[in-house]
């Protein structure tokens, strides 16, 4: 028998028999849709958590910042700072397959009544081409005179009244203060430990020097010398409301190299703000980083490594242990939620092979007919089993499209519930998460559990007798 | 007596025996004959004698206890059952008694089936069960379901559905058993007459003597054993008492 011939019968088949045809698929539909229900909320909360863990990093980074030396002397702290050349002994770590180091320098900034404090990150231009936009545009990173950097979606909300410090904050209002970084070039402050007193009387001549010829900015105000301008733009905030918080949404990220290039131009060697002094009191003669971000290659070596790190005197710490037994909980969960959708589906399946059953009594004389007429034991079989997975597959389908449905109402109403939480993530929040493979996985199931229920009956169909066409009459 | 034709038919010392309980029936016991190609052939006895029995197994339905049948070259007595699938698909067509057409398909549907299984394409099968019916006088009725035919009209596609894979034997178990006199005379006319034609030979298991007459050879059956086999072209009676 071709192909299509076995499907026009068994589709035949299952229409002659409409009403237990239809009750059959309801079974499915129900079984279908427990599971996919359940694996959906499974997934959404799966989603939920990943989301919140992932704030505080990958379960594959370590995160390493510099390490004090136990006798608490300065000698040997020189080399435990970031410097280039000592974060340069990670990379050739085994597992290591990339390190990313930052500089970080914290700004206040002011606007009319409101201040604000955020942490200026110097990232590579492959971190900052990975975040998402949700407004303005990327900073374009060649201009050395001016820093255009990228905003996090939580800045604004450190931002407070100047006039009423206690009650102004986002957090006491739910509303942003009125500030516009995005306007126009400002000037943000930054602490500088390294800053020369134009006043101090040092007797090195290149104090001396510095303090005649120091950057416009410092210079120019009459304030404290410690308090350095950095001119910077912001072009663009990442994608978030100002409720998702996560580890850095509440700093600005500028390309790494521009903001050292600023600062090499700006401030004289020994004088750039957030670069330390070594234990002779002189500046390196190169970067000194303030945190080293080290990717592993698989969440196993991440324990190893981290130990490495640790043992070469650096603080070093991974979020492996915190992820992975989120993620084994969550592990727990999609089981136990699957296990209990799995049984209604369980039912489906005996209903098909109780349907396919009745058939096979009620067609014993047809299936001795076809038989005795040369149909093949297989074709029988498969006719059968293509009645079953049918069924399945309808079922499946039918089951699908129903939980979707039902996904997507849930998900509305979710989020409108969630939007009206403050702190809770708003606009993304969904409980019900259906990915395309749980669709096609779904589909799939359904069809085989329908010819794995179909198997026994079309096994005893294909094994009846010819003779049964002609006895019974 | 038909040396000059091919024997598409031997059976020799055939034994069936069913189990019932601790009982033993011998449904057959000790069988030997022959069938000529082109022959019609009856098998006749009364309730209960054994006719089916044998008629089953020359049709590959059934396995024998014990013995050989040859049909048309073949030894099918230890074929497996896929096996006997196929001998019975490319060399045997089976009327029933009670039609057994499929219910929800027209006449040119149920004759189309066997094709169907052969997995001939829908266009070529429909054209050639459209043939069949035409030659068994059923064209006004070819759109017809079985419910909507007569006992004698379902006969005709059920006999056009045992003549479209174009057999070398056609079995009929009790062919007319379920018409009447007159409709069984027309059926019987038009069996002979389109199986004569082609060379087909037939082989009909009957109780009633009047249409056994019509064969060209009679077997007679009684308690599982041939008590007789008649031949027509001979003109005379040739008695075969089997003794166990
Ligand atoms: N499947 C079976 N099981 C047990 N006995 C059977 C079976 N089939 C036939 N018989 C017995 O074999 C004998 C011959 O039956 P059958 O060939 O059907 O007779 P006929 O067709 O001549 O009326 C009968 O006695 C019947 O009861
Ligand atoms: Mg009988």
């Amino acid at each position: 028998m071709t192909f299509y011939d076995m499907l026009a019968m068994s589709i035949g088949n299952l229409w002659r028999r409409k009403l237990r045809t239809f009750l059959t698929l309801l079974g499915v539909l129900i079984g279908t849709s427990s599971i996919v229900a359940m694996l959906s909320i499974a997934l959404g909360m799966k989603e939920m958590v990943l989301a919140e863990y992932s704030q505080f990093g990958s379960a594959t980074q370590i995160t390493v910042s510099e390490g004090y030396s136990e006798d608490n002397s300065n000698k040997g702290n020189d080399a435990l700072k970031l410097t280039e050349s000592n974060i340069k002994s990670f990379e050739g770590l085994e597992h290591v397959v990339g390190m990313e180091p930052s500089i970080n320098l914290d700004l206040t900034i002011t606007q009319g009544h409101y201040t604000g404090w955020t942490r200026l990150c110097g990232v590579s231009k492959e971190s900052l081409k990975k975040k998402e936009i949700g407004e303005g545009r990327l900073p374009d990173s060649n201009n050395p005179n001016k820093l255009e950097v990228l905003m996090g979606n939580t800045v604004l909300t450190n931002f407070y009244d100047d006039r009423d410090m206690e009650n102004s904050g986002y957090y006491s209002t739910g509303e942003l203060p009125d500030v516009d970084l995005m306007k126009k070039v400002f000037n943000a402050t930054s602490y500088n430990e390294n800053a020369v007193e134009p006043t101090s009387d040092t007797t090195s001549e290149e104090g001396k020097e510095e303090s005649d010829d120091t950057v416009s900015e410092t210079d120019s105000s009459g304030e404290d010398a410690y308090i350095v301008r950095i001119s910077m733009k912001v072009t663009g905030v990442v994608k978030g409301t100002p409720d998702e918080y996560s580890m850095d949404s509440d700093s600005m990220f500028v390309d790494i190299d521009q903001l050292k290039a600023y600062l090499t131009k700006n401030f004289k060697k020994g004088q750039i703000p957030g670069q330390p002094k070594n234990s002779k009191g002189k500046p390196f003669n190169e970067w000194v980083y303030n945190q080293v971000t080290v990717e592993v290659d698989d969440s196993e070596n991440v324990d190893s490594v981290l130990q490495t790190i640790q043992d070469m005197g650096f603080q070093a710490s991974s979020n492996k242990e915190l992820i992975e037994s989120a993620q084994q909980m969550i592990g727990i969960v999609e089981l136990v939620l699957g296990a209990i959708g799995m049984i209604a589906f369980l039912v489906a399946a005996i209903g098909i092979a109780n349907t396919m059953m009745m058939s096979t009594y009620e067609r014993t004389k047809e299936i001795g007919v076809m038989k005795v007429l040369g149909c093949d034991m297989k074709d029988i079989r498969m006719l059968f089993l293509s009645e079953a997975g049918f069924i399945g597959f309808i079922g499946g389908v039918a089951g699908l499209v129903f939980t979707m449905t039902l996904s997507a109402i849930a998900n509305i109403f979710y989020a409108a519930y969630a939007a009206s939480q403050p702190g809770m993530s708003g606009l993304d929040a969904r409980i019900s998460v259906i990915p395309w493979w749980l669709v096609l996985g779904a589909i799939v199931f359904a069809t085989l559990m329908g010819m794995l229920a179909g198997y026994f009956p079309a096994n005893r169909a294909m094994k009846l007798s010819p003779l049964a066409a002609i006895r019974n009459e | 007596m038909g040396e000059t034709h091919r024997c598409v038919i031997d059976v020799k010392d055939l034994y069936k025996v069913y189990r019932v309980g601790n009982n033993k029936v011998r449904a057959l016991n000790g069988v030997d004959f022959q069938v000529y190609e082109g022959e019609f052939c009856a098998i006749v006895g009364a309730s209960g004698s054994g006719k089916s029995t044998l008629l089953n197994m020359l049709a590959g339905l059934e396995k024998p206890t014990k013995g050989s049948i040859e049909i048309v070259g073949q030894h099918i007595e230890g074929y497996k059952e896929n096996e006997l699938v196929k001998f019975r698909r490319d060399n045997i067509g089976f009327i029933f008694q009670s039609f057994n057409l499929i219910n929800t398909m027209n006449a040119v549907e149920n004759v189309a089936l066997p094709l169907t299984f052969r997995g001939v394409p829908k266009a070529v099968r429909l054209r050639r069960a459209k043939k069949m019916i035409d030659l068994v006088g059923l064209k006004p009725y070819s759109r017809h379901k079985p419910n909507q035919m007569s006992g004698g009209q379902q006969q005709r596609v059920g006999m056009a559905r045992a003549l479209v894979l174009n057999p070398s034997i056609v079995f009929a178990d009790e062919p007319t058993g379920n018409l009447d006199s007159k409709t069984s005379e027309e059926m019987m006319a038009l069996m002979q007459e389109v199986l004569s034609k082609r060379n087909k030979t037939l082989v009909m298991v009957t109780h009633d003597n009047d249409l056994a007459a019509l064969a060209d050879r009679q077997i007679r059956i009684k308690d599982g054993k041939i008590i007789s086999i008649i031949c027509k072209d001979e003109g005379g009676v040739r008695s075969d008492e089997e003794v166990l």
